[in-house]
């Protein structure tokens, strides 16, 4: 289809500039959309038949309506005075007076003007020395306004009460720095104040004017604190004030830059933080009207007795006033007076005199609820509200939108001298030759009885350029509104039709300043799947078509998937849904493929069969492009529940699909994540970072841990959502932390997890692999990280798990659980044992090995954990860690080394290892580190076992232990009871000694131990004699002989033949001792003498012959 | 005994034995298999016959697994790893081989099921459908489509208990990924890192760093892995669901030559207008590439 320009740029300006042309009727009836669903309420609400625009104007005009007050309430742009102005061209009642004061003429003196001239020169008298035009300039106003309000805040200004805050503004001479010099220069707010009453608008345009509210804010305390803190003519309590106040005007500042309205600040803030702002607010906007009124001249009541004089006339003429005011906004200041006047009802006494009146009121949502309900008791008067929503309610819809852009295309393509107010506009439509390429290219608008081309629109774009609309300015302002819709959808392509035919269109003014920042750049180079595909497919084109390619798809185009389909019906090719014949209209090159399978789609199950009735193919399984009969029939349709056990919650989800309305996809949050990934990845600040941090984290935890060879511990340890993070988004640089850097692959799998997370069932194909291939590049990234925490010195990766494994199995040796030359797997299952209580092998050792044996028990859970960092394969908390297996790949190769060696594997790595896990391995293997090794311990307890076991030896007189204890028994129990009274002490002694080796002295009978004794004794003679000998053991055969040795027996036996011994020396020492003295003091006492001298002498050689036994 | 009769014998368990048996060059019996790589947790149930739910029933499915893929060998009562495993470098290469040469007809699954995604992924341009399917539904599909080649693929029957079992082995091989965070599909195909290994071994036999006939290198690669366009499996397949022998190449063979080119491991290079040449079929965000000559790059080693 070939571009043309089928409309006028004049005609679109003047149909759709609309305040311009207030007076149009044809025009106004060309493009008027009824209005068939108001919401009403209010006394009058209940008469209404049904609640279109036409109940409405019946009843508010019926002729026997005595008063009526109607406020039609609406955001600004939401059609309250196309309503209005709907309503005056229909209002046709006898006797009626109506008069329309539109929005732009919507200042008093627009007012007064507007009245003036529809009275006619015979009213001429009502309005003497009311509000002239004034000659001063908007900036003379604006310092008169402002001088004004400074002096109405001096002390004495009022008589009477004054308003609030009177003496805080007296005692801070607040009027003395609203007043100087610089805040006369610097402060706009009285400006924008005279603007908004002069019916221009903040912004001085007409066109940009929102019914803004005529009154200070907190951010005109701030802008005054800012300009009054530089100057310096000021009296001293001036001077003090401002420093408080500039203060809190640092608090304002960040909030009103956000954007924040005053009751959110305060809310924020608490009240607390800034007190004198809100008191020199208040104060301000007391004293505002009166300033207002003093500036245009007009008195307390002035406007009321104007009112009440026209009516007066009017009933005298027997006529109904009828006031239709657009805005009562812009009357700020003499608000009041207005209002008083239209609430004054006829019917009451007292206003005999006044003629009826219906009065219709425009007011904003804001201006309602701020300032109308607060005038006394004005609201209960409104006997009918009309609220208008946000879309006025003709742009509720997709369809209603494009019916609603579908009168103003037919008006516009008519031109404004065909357009009449009897009949609808002509349709150009009906006879273009491009009609049915074009219809199907861009779609249609039923508009009345007429088939409306969208061209150079489509319905998609229409919508997705109305529901992007933003207030540019972050005011917070409604702007999706039927005014939005107009200025900000239709009139950047409708007044430029001349770039249709030169091939410029789209044009950047297609994405308005109404449009927010990232939708201005959708589709950019960081826009997603389609983004990407519009980069790689545009690669060849100059900047310009780029733009235009991006801008075309990102509006016209549903841009989720780049996808290349083919309707069914017309057989063109689409690229995100755009035809190819929108490409080739614009002039852009076709960036879709050049073949894609048939859609067959899911309204024409017909579709889906050959003319012979079978089914090509299941829905969810179709055949595809072949052009073959197939030659698998016997495949299931899809949906066909033809077996029991039929999984699964996909095709639950498959028919709740089908229920349900298709989701509308978020277009604002997706341009949003693209921004941030983008800005992020271009080594900006990445907003929004926890958000991202946790996406990736999710990716992270999902890696297939097993096949990246990073053992669970290490994961749980140096992979969790805290270590986890994207560069540049901490401060800190600690090692251990997960930096992922700022690549295309990483960026392009966050947002297409984020897209998948919106909406899993239609997130399109290249998403998925967007996905995967980020997670496998985090793979490699996990991989280099652990290879650079675990870096040994030979800049290899060192694996804790055999070093660990080598560790647990030493304190196993040392602790006598297990020992070198035991099965491997012996050993191995002592190494996982919980537990691992020192058995009787491991205690009384030599004091190095039990220094070690101490160090090791802060580890009592670590073989529990260790095996955590065996499991082959994820670890599953849910999983039963019985039905897992262990990988001890490198484990078991690491123990046959150390069982063999003795020897740990090397150090580790160079850094230090953080986390939780590793500080307790580092702690656990220090021990491993210390100067004596392993086997070095393993030789100083066997010389010690060695030595004990020859001095038991020595002591036994080289005899069997059973013999030499049997007969020291039979000595010492002779010797101690021929000579108890000379040597009791040793008698009790031995008793105690006795009853410890033989059990007691009455049964007496030798413990097992001394066998097991004899036994080692015996071993070690026939070691010396004929096997090697034990000295000559070193290493891992050093340790299992020391470790097959009863050390606890042997150390016993060694003590107790010790004891033995120094008991029969001393026992002898004392004998001899008291034989002496005992022989020394009897003389007389022959016969006695030579008995005692018998006995104790074969005592003694008894003892003599032992001790000569033992060596002494 | 198949691979996919022993569920439970999955590549990280097989590695684990791999890894155990290769510290033991004189092998292991099987207690001493089972005593080393059964958790502590699981010793009081050395001696449970049965083995229900227990670390057993996983080593003997991964015994099973192992001797079926033949590489572990019995020798006695002891099991060692194969010869030709303990020379070789890359464990999921191996297995891809021994998958691709099985006679076993549960073990063909592997290969036939793959094959069967690539042709009909083909049909549709893509791999969405897969997200529209059921398992129930590919497994009926699938083995219908089985059935009708009439040659051995038709002794293959697909049971979704199975699926498990065949994702995690497509995965190891090297043919797509299993767990995507929020991916509508239960398998995502992508044969990227199996057609870099494969092409890289082909470079050794057919030169590196010169530039092929396209249909040459396919045609070769093809016989290494019979899954993809043109190979033994594949080719059986399109025929049962009535796929055209065309010169666009499966979006899943497509994708993997396009990630390869990009990653300048291989260099796609001519046109369309030479005869033989391929097309890269559109992934989306690329258009369909037409290409008549494949370079494969010497492989960059580690120094």
């Amino acid at each position: 289809m070939k571009a043309i320009a089928c409309w006028n740029k004049s005609d679109a300006e003047k149909i759709l500039r609309t305040e311009a042309l207030q007076g149009d009727a044809a025009v106004f009836a060309a493009i008027h959309t009824p209005l068939r669903s108001i919401k009403v309420s209010g006394p009058l609400a209940a008469s209404l038949s049904e609640t279109s625009e036409h109940s409405v104007l019946s009843l508010l005009s019926a002729t026997e309506r005595e008063h009526a007050l109607c406020v039609v309430r609406g955001h600004p742009g939401t059609g309250k005075s196309h309503l209005i102005r709907w309503l005056r061209a229909h209002w046709n009642v006898e006797g009626d007076e109506p008069f329309l004061v539109p929005r732009t003429d919507g200042s008093l003196t627009g007012t007064l003007r507007r009245l003036r001239e529809q009275l006619g020169s015979e009213y001429e008298s009502l309005f003497a020395g009311l509000a002239d035009e004034s000659r001063v300039a908007l900036a003379g106003r604006a310092n008169d306004f402002q001088s004004r309000i400074a002096n109405s805040l001096r002390e004495g200004y009022y008589e009477g009460t004054p308003p609030v805050h009177a003496e805080f503004c007296a005692r801070n001479k607040v009027y003395d720095l609203i007043g100087s010099q610089r805040v006369l220069e610097k402060w706009s707010a009285p400006r924008r104040i005279l603007q908004i009453l002069s019916g221009s608008g903040a912004d001085g345009e007409h066109s940009e004017r929102d019914q803004e509210s005529a009154k200070f804010f907190l951010k005109d305390i701030a802008e005054l604190a800012h300009a009054a803190f530089a100057e310096r003519a000021l009296s001293p309590a001036a001077g003090l004030f401002r420093t408080p106040l500039h203060r809190e005007a640092q608090k304002l500042q960040p909030l009103l830059e956000a954007g924040r309205s005053d009751a959110e600040i305060r809310k924020t803030l608490g009240d607390d933080a800034i007190p004198n702002s809100l008191k020199l607010v208040e104060a301000l906007n007391a004293r505002r009207n009166d300033a207002v009124r003093d500036l245009l001249g007009l008195g307390r009541h002035a406007l009321k007795d104007l009112f009440r004089k026209l009516r007066i006339e009017l009933k005298a003429r027997g006529k109904r006033l009828v006031l239709m005011l657009e805005d009562v906004t812009s009357f700020e200041g003499v608000d009041d007076q207005l209002i008083e006047a239209v609430i004054q009802r006829a019917d009451v006494e007292g206003n005999e005199d006044l003629c009826r009146l219906v009065a219709i009121c425009g007011v904003t949502p804001d201006y309602y609820e701020e300032e109308l309900s607060k005038l006394g008791n004005v609201v209960d008067r409104i006997d009918l509200h009309v609220v208008l929503e946000g879309d006025g309610n003709v742009l509720a819809t997709e369809e209603t939108r494009r019916t609603f852009a579908g009168r103003y295309l037919r008006a516009i393509r008519a031109g404004v001298p065909a357009l009449s107010t009897s009949t609808a506009p002509p349709n150009r439509c009906s006879h273009c030759v491009q009609r049915s390429e074009c219809h199907r290219a861009f779609g249609v608008a039923r508009v009345d009885e007429d088939e409306v081309g969208l061209y150079p629109f489509n319905a998609r774009a229409l919508n997705t350029l109305f529901e992007e609309l933003e207030d540019a300015k972050s005011r917070g302002k409604l702007v999706q509104t039927p005014r939005g819709f107009l200025k900000a959808v239709l009139a950047p392509t409708l007044f430029e039709p001349q770039h249709l035919v030169d091939g410029g269109f789209p044009t950047a003014q297609v994405e308005t300043t109404w449009h927010p920042e990232r939708a201005r750049h959708r589709l950019g180079p960081a826009g997603g799947v389609m983004g990407r595909a519009l980069e790689a497919r545009t690669a060849g084109l100059g900047p310009e078509d780029q733009q235009r390619v991006r801008r075309l798809m990102a509006w016209w185009g549903e841009w989720k998937a780049p996808q290349t389909a083919r309707d069914d019906e017309s057989g063109e090719l689409t690229f995100g849904t755009v035809p190819k014949g929108v490409f080739d209209t614009f002039q852009l090159p076709w960036v879709g493929d050049e073949s894609a399978p048939v859609i067959v789609k899911a309204d024409h199950p017909e579709k889906a069969r050959t003319s012979d009735g079978a089914a090509t193919a299941p829905e969810v399984l179709p055949r595809g492009r072949s052009s073959h009969p197939p030659a698998v029939t016997n495949a299931p349709l899809a949906g066909t529940r033809d077996a029991p056990g039929v999984d699964d919650k996909k095709e639950d989800r498959r028919e709740e699909k089908k229920k349900k309305p298709e989701k509308r996809f978020r277009a604002s949050g997706a341009d949003e994540r693209s921004s941030q990934l983008a800005t992020w990845r271009d080594g900006g600040a990445l907003e929004n970072d926890g958000f991202w941090n946790g996406q990736l984290a999710r990716l992270v935890a999902a890696l297939p841990w097993a096949e990246l060879e990073i053992d669970p511990w290490t994961q749980q340890e140096f992979f969790t959502p805290e270590l986890v993070t994207l560069d540049g988004t901490t401060g800190r640089r600690l090692t251990t932390y997960f930096f992922v850097p700022r690549e295309d692959v990483i960026a392009n799998g966050l947002e297409a997890l984020a897209s998948l997370d919106s909406d899993p069932e239609t997130s399109p194909e290249p998403n998925w692999y967007s996905v995967a291939e980020c997670m496998r590049r985090l793979g490699e990234l996990a991989r280099e990280h652990v290879q650079r925490l675990f870096q040994n010195e030979k800049e290899a990766r060192w694996d804790f798990r055999p070093r660990l494994a080598q560790a647990l199995l030493a304190r196993a040796y040392i602790r006598g659980r297990t020992r070198p030359d035991a099965p491997l797997i012996d050993q191995w299952a002592v190494v996982l044992e919980r537990g691992g209580e020192i058995t009787d092998f491991g205690r009384e050792r030599v004091d190095s090995w039990l220094a070690w044996e101490k160090e090791t028990r802060l580890v009592a859970d670590l073989p529990n954990l260790f095996e955590l960092a065996l499991v082959a394969g994820s670890p599953d908390d849910k999983a039963d860690r019985r039905s897992t297996l262990l990988d001890v790949s490198t484990v078991a190769a690491a123990l046959v080394r150390f069982s063999r060696t003795l020897r740990f594997d090397d150090e580790g790595p160079a850094q230090e290892l953080r986390g939780d896990k590793f500080v307790l391995i580092r702690k656990f293997l220090e021990w491993t580190k210390a100067p004596t090794q392993i086997d070095k311990v393993a030789r100083f307890e066997r010389d010690r076992l060695r030595r004990m076991l020859d001095a038991i030896d020595a002591a036994a007189g080289r005899r069997s232990m059973s013999e030499h204890l049997e007969e020291a028994r039979t000595v010492l129990n002779t010797a101690t009871a021929q000579a108890l009274d000379l040597v009791p002490h040793h008698a009790v002694e031995w008793q105690k000694l006795c009853t410890e080796i033989f059990g007691s002295a009455e049964t007496p009978s030798l413990d097992p131990m001394w066998e097991r004794v004899d036994r080692e004794v015996e071993a070690l003679t026939a070691d010396s004699a004929e096997g090697p000998r034990v000295d000559a053991l070193a290493g891992p055969e050093a340790l299992s002989w020391c470790l097959s040795r009863r050390a606890d027996e042997i150390s016993k036996a060694h003590s107790q033949l010790n004891r033995l011994d120094a008991l029969i020396a001393k026992l002898t020492a004392d004998l001899k001792n008291r034989v002496d003295t005992k022989l020394g003091g009897a003389d007389d006492l022959e016969k006695q003498l030579s008995k005692v001298a018998n006995t104790l002498t074969e005592a003694l050689d008894r003892i003599d012959s032992l001790l000569e036994v033992a060596g002494e | 005994m198949s691979v996919f009769s022993n569920p439970q014998g999955r590549p990280p368990g097989v590695r684990a034995l791999l890894g155990l048996l290769a510290a033991f060059p004189e092998g292991l019996t099987l207690k001493e298999i089972q005593a080393w790589m059964s958790p502590a947790s699981d010793r009081a149930n050395a001696d449970d016959e049965t083995g229900e739910g227990t670390s057993k029933t996983r080593l003997s499915n991964t015994m099973g697994v192992a001797r079926s893929l033949k590489l572990i060998e019995g020798v006695g009562d002891r099991h060692r790893v194969a010869a030709d495993v303990a020379a070789a470098t890359d464990l999921a290469t191996l297995v891809h081989e021994r998958f691709v040469a099985t006679q076993d007809d549960s073990d063909r699954l592997l290969v036939a099921l793959y094959a069967f995604i690539v042709c009909r992924s083909q049909q549709e341009g893509g791999v969405s459908w897969l997200a529209q399917v059921t398992n129930k539904e590919l497994a009926d599909a699938a083995e219908a489509a089985f059935k009708a080649t009439g040659d051995e693929h038709a002794r293959i029957t697909v049971n979704t208990t199975r699926f498990a079992s065949w994702k995690e082995w497509t995965g190891f091989v090297g043919l797509g990924f299993d767990g995507i965070p929020r991916a509508p599909v239960f398998f995502l195909p992508e044969a990227t890192v199996r057609i870099g290994k494969e092409l890289e071994l082909l470079g050794t036999e057919l030169g590196f760093d010169q530039a092929h006939a396209a249909a040459k290198v396919i045609g070769a690669l093809s016989e290494r892995c019979p899954y993809l366009d043109g190979g033994s499996a594949h080719r059986a397949l399109a025929t049962a669901l009535g796929l055209q022998e065309q010169m666009q190449l499966s979006p899943i063979l497509s994708r993997a030559l396009r990630g390869l080119n990009t990653a300048q491991r291989i260099t796609l290079e001519g046109g369309g207008d030479t005869s033989g040449s391929l097309t890269l079929v559109s992934d989306g965000v690329n258009r369909a590439q037409p290409f008549s000559r494949i370079r494969i790059r010497a492989p960059q080693r580690a120094s």
